[in-house]
């Protein structure tokens, strides 16, 4: 288990030189001017190209990839911001745990209610808990984050003065955050269980379980969940990844000095730095998630766990 | 079942759309950030009888050195460091940091500091330090337009400074004097990393806690070097004791916080958003306070005159100015928050006044006129392109300069890029890219930085010539004569504008006015030429 770890450690390397070279490859052809959108439209030409040489601009393509891996790979040093001249390393840094905790509490949101909700909807299936739960859940998956940001902002902090609407000052910044955030992807998750579970309680050894004369609830939660969970996982996997880069509209809408809207503001700025930063810190967090989520599956499934082992 | 279910979801979403409505204007309560509860005065009374003022803006820098480009440091670097010279709101200049100067010979000043000025570190600031800022801005490279006119710049005494000059334009001395800020080269020395963080300037206030992206904090050092009030500009006086700038990236978010009392002031406020505040004749809805100016952000038409394009033809470019309402037009995109200038002329300039014709429209609109004008020119009824950027209003006028130009049959197609790809577009030597663009502009005269971008004949700022790609000697000459220190008046500006309408190389869209909101306990904003905020001339009321 161990190695298998090492090793999915080992290959991110590549995946990250890969991400890398592509990101690169992809601004370098992006239109637009760097030296230009940091000196404005009033700087000579000859300025222009005097800051274009320095940023080494004017290199050939090759010359400055090869730049670029050099101080990415062998420095660790993503470079300093073109507009602020601040290091992308150490903002990056900074700003990390809001988004980190953004996309953490989502998760939890569909971990604690999204799988509940699921969970007893498969299990009264066409009653009116399933419907309710359904109807949470197809609210969810149908409301935009940025909507739900909006209306929790007027009620509870425009019209009841309850929560602060910006800023991430105290617990109390978070909690609008977080509803909106976890709201949203609360549906798939809630949908994806119920309809594993579904699948799951039709087998023949729930059917043996309760022959067994075992409680409903050790049936729910020690038999059929663990056998129902591993696509809800990927998909709380994927959903997390996805919040590392895509909470852009949250951060906007509450002000939150994350991840998201500092390279939403870099791209509009041509700042190749942060960019470039930006992408790579998020591929690496995503690679390490999805390492997580097959030591996930190891802990749901033994058989999984056999299979690294065995490897 | 079913039918319910449906009823209970759509009466659902209906009573969240409610949600928004009906909210009230401003009480004084607060749910502002840390270090308040909800239901606390917006002004944070920090139980000393000291007053915090709260603005917000849509960035925060996250370098708070005195020289760097973008709009975004503007208000920070506003509160923390002085030029020599400040141009009020009034539209006058007003020495802050020197007694006077004196013009020596052709183009070269002396400049006298006072001897007792110093920093929040208590440096002393002397000329050598004055040479330094302004090395130190000449090398960042954002300063170059009101640099162009420096040749060098040297000490000749402790407190005096000698600027020698070069292609001096009228106003280019005290323009250059208003806009570098003015720092110790022992603090800039001692502060490792060029300020950014550890900034030390000159005015009432220090940089004392900052968080990248959410909050910066100014407290006032109550060691101002200015004691004598006859002497201070409006910014010296420094209401507030703490200042607190934060990070509201939204304006419908600014919006909301203002109304709910968690900030004290905003610049952002959209238009639509804008009524909550401001009555259409420009007072402030009970409970706030507004101060309005006109911008020198212009939004205009600028036509590619090269032969490669449509536009090349006069006629044409007569027609698309007269098929456009311009009143019609800032009604539609900016509703009463702005007005339409015909001739990219803005009272906010500093050379510009009433008594200068053509402040209204050139052309005034007529779609018959215009039918006519297109008759008359040798335009084929192909199609012509209108480039437009990243700026919001540009693009709502686009689609109704669109629809004008449909109207009197000149076939125009939009095409739309955000503001990096546009100005890559633009600022390039492609003459067959665009026919003609909707821009902003954000000059500080008539005479001088717009013009010497969009028609200088010998622009040296681009290689491939002006922006518009045509040559026109007359034009150059009426130029020159404009910005000549010596020949500027009302008459050449106005000889030049004559030409340029004869010509119609641009036209003027409208102007959006600089609209800043105050709370429930702001008494009255306090503002710069430009319309930015002026912190520390921001009276608020005391508890």
């Amino acid at each position: 288990m161990v190695k298998y770890v090492i090793k999915r450690i080992l290959l991110i390397i590549p995946i990250i030189l890969i991400v890398a070279i592509l990101i690169f490859t992809i601004m370098y052809f992006t239109p637009g001017d760097a030296a230009r959108t940091i000196l404005g439209n009033q700087a000579t030409q000859e300025q222009v190209e005097a800051l274009m040489e320095s940023l080494g601009l004017n290199d050939s393509y090759f010359k400055q990839l090869l730049n670029f891996l050099d101080q990415l790979f062998l420095h660790f040093d993503f470079g300093t911001s073109y507009i602020n001249g601040t290091s992308v390393m150490s903002t990056i840094i900074s700003k990390l745990p809001n988004t980190l905790l953004l996309a953490a509490m989502a998760l939890a949101v569909q971990i604690c209610v999204g799988i509940p909700l699921g969970i007893t909807a498969a299990f009264h299936q066409n009653k009116w808990q399933d419907i309710l739960c359904t109807l949470v859940a197809l609210l969810g998956a149908s409301i935009p984050a940025f909507f739900v940001a909006l209306v929790l902002i007027l009620l509870l902090s425009n019209n009841l003065h309850l929560l602060p609407s910006y800023g991430i000052g105290s617990w109390q910044n978070w909690v609008m955050p977080f509803l909106a955030v976890g709201f949203s992807g609360l549906g798939p998750v809630a949908r994806q269980t119920r309809s594993q579970m579904l699948e799951v309680i039709r087998s023949d050894y729930i059917v043996t379980a309760r022959a067994k004369g075992l409680s409903q609830k050790t049936i729910k939660y020690k038999h059929a969940l663990p056998n129902a969970l591993i696509p809800v996982v990927t998909g709380m996997g994927n959903s997390f990844g996805n919040a590392l880069g895509g909470t852009v509209v949250i951060e906007t809408a509450f002000s939150i000095p994350g991840v998201g809207l500092y390279m939403y503001q870099a791209i509009g700025n041509r700042d190749l730095p942060v960019i470039r930063g930006g992408v790579i810190v998020i591929s690496i967090l995503f690679c390490l998630v999805m390492l997580c989520l097959d030591l996930a599956y190891a802990f749901i499934d033994p058989r999984i766990k056999a299979q690294y082992e065995k490897k | 079942m079913k039918k319910l279910l449906a009823l209970c979801l759509a009466a659902a979403m209906t009573a969240t759309l409610f949600a928004g409505c009906g909210s009230s204007a401003t009480e004084s309560g607060s749910t502002g950030g840390s270090g308040t509860e909800a239901g606390d005065t917006t002004v944070v009374e920090n139980g000393d009888g000291t007053y915090t003022l709260v603005c917000s803006n849509k960035t925060e820098p996250g370098n708070y050195g005195p020289y760097g480009s973008g709009g975004a440091r503007i208000p920070y670097n506003n509160v923390l460091y002085e030029t020599l010279v400040y141009l009020n709101a009034d539209q006058e200049f007003q020495n802050v940091m020197i007694s006077g100067y004196e013009e020596v010979s052709d183009s070269v000043y002396d400049v006298a500091l006072y001897d007792y000025i110093h920093d929040t570190e208590g440096n002393a600031i002397s000329a050598s330090d004055v040479v330094f800022s302004y090395q130190k801005a000449t090398e960042n490279g954002s300063y170059a337009s009101v640099l162009a006119c420096l040749a060098d710049i040297e000490v000749v005494d402790d407190y005096t400074v000698r600027f020698t000059l070069e292609n001096e334009t009228h106003n280019s001395f005290l323009t250059m004097l208003t806009s570098i800020n003015i720092i110790s080269e022992a603090a800039w020395e001692a502060s490792g990393d060029d300020m950014a963080h550890n900034a030390v300037g000159t005015s009432p206030y220090r940089l004392t806690e900052y968080q990248e992206g959410s909050y910066v904090l100014f407290e006032k050092t109550n060691d101002y070097w200015q004691t004598d009030e006859s002497l201070m500009t409006d910014r010296g006086l420094a209401y507030p004791d703490t200042i607190r700038w934060v990070v509201i990236a939204d304006s419908s978010a600014a919006a909301i916080a203002l109304e709910s009392g968690e900030i004290d002031h905003s610049m952002v406020i959209d238009t639509v958003d804008l009524p909550l505040f401001v009555n259409d004749d420009m007072s402030a809805v009970d409970g706030y306070a507004v101060a309005q100016r006109e911008n020198n952000i212009l939004y205009g038409v600028v036509f590619n005159c090269s032969e490669a394009s449509e536009c090349s033809d006069v006629n044409l470019r007569k027609a698309i100015c007269t098929a456009i309402d311009i009143e019609a037009l800032t009604t539609n995109v900016l509703g009463a928050y702005g007005r339409p200038v015909g001739n990219m002329l803005s009272p906010a300039f500093i050379d510009c006044d009433e008594s200068m014709e053509h402040l209204d429209s050139y052309f005034p609109y007529s779609a018959e006129e215009a039918a006519s004008l297109v008759e008359a020119s040798d335009y084929d009824g192909s199609e012509i392109t209108m480039l437009v950027g990243g700026n919001a209003n540009l693009r709502a006028a686009a689609v109704l300069i669109e629809a004008y130009l449909e109207a009197v049959g000149i076939n125009c197609a939009i095409e739309e890029y955000e503001t990096a790809t546009f100005d890559s577009i633009r600022y390039s030597a492609d003459d067959t890219a665009w026919d003609f663009c909707l821009v902003n502009e954000q000059p500080s005269s008539a005479a001088g930085d717009l013009w010497s971008v969009l028609y200088f004949a010998d622009n040296t700022l681009y290689d491939f010539g002006n922006l518009q790609h045509f040559e026109d000697a007359t034009y150059q000459e009426l130029y020159e004569a404009m910005c000549d220190k010596n020949t500027h008046s009302a008459e050449t500006v106005q000889a030049f504008l004559d030409y340029t309408e004869e010509n119609c190389y641009m036209y003027g869209l409208f102007c959006q006015y600089k609209i800043s909101i105050g709370g429930g306990d702001v008494i009255s904003i306090g503002v710069d030429a430009s319309g930015n905020i002026n912190c520390g001339g921001t009276q608020i009321k005391a508890d």
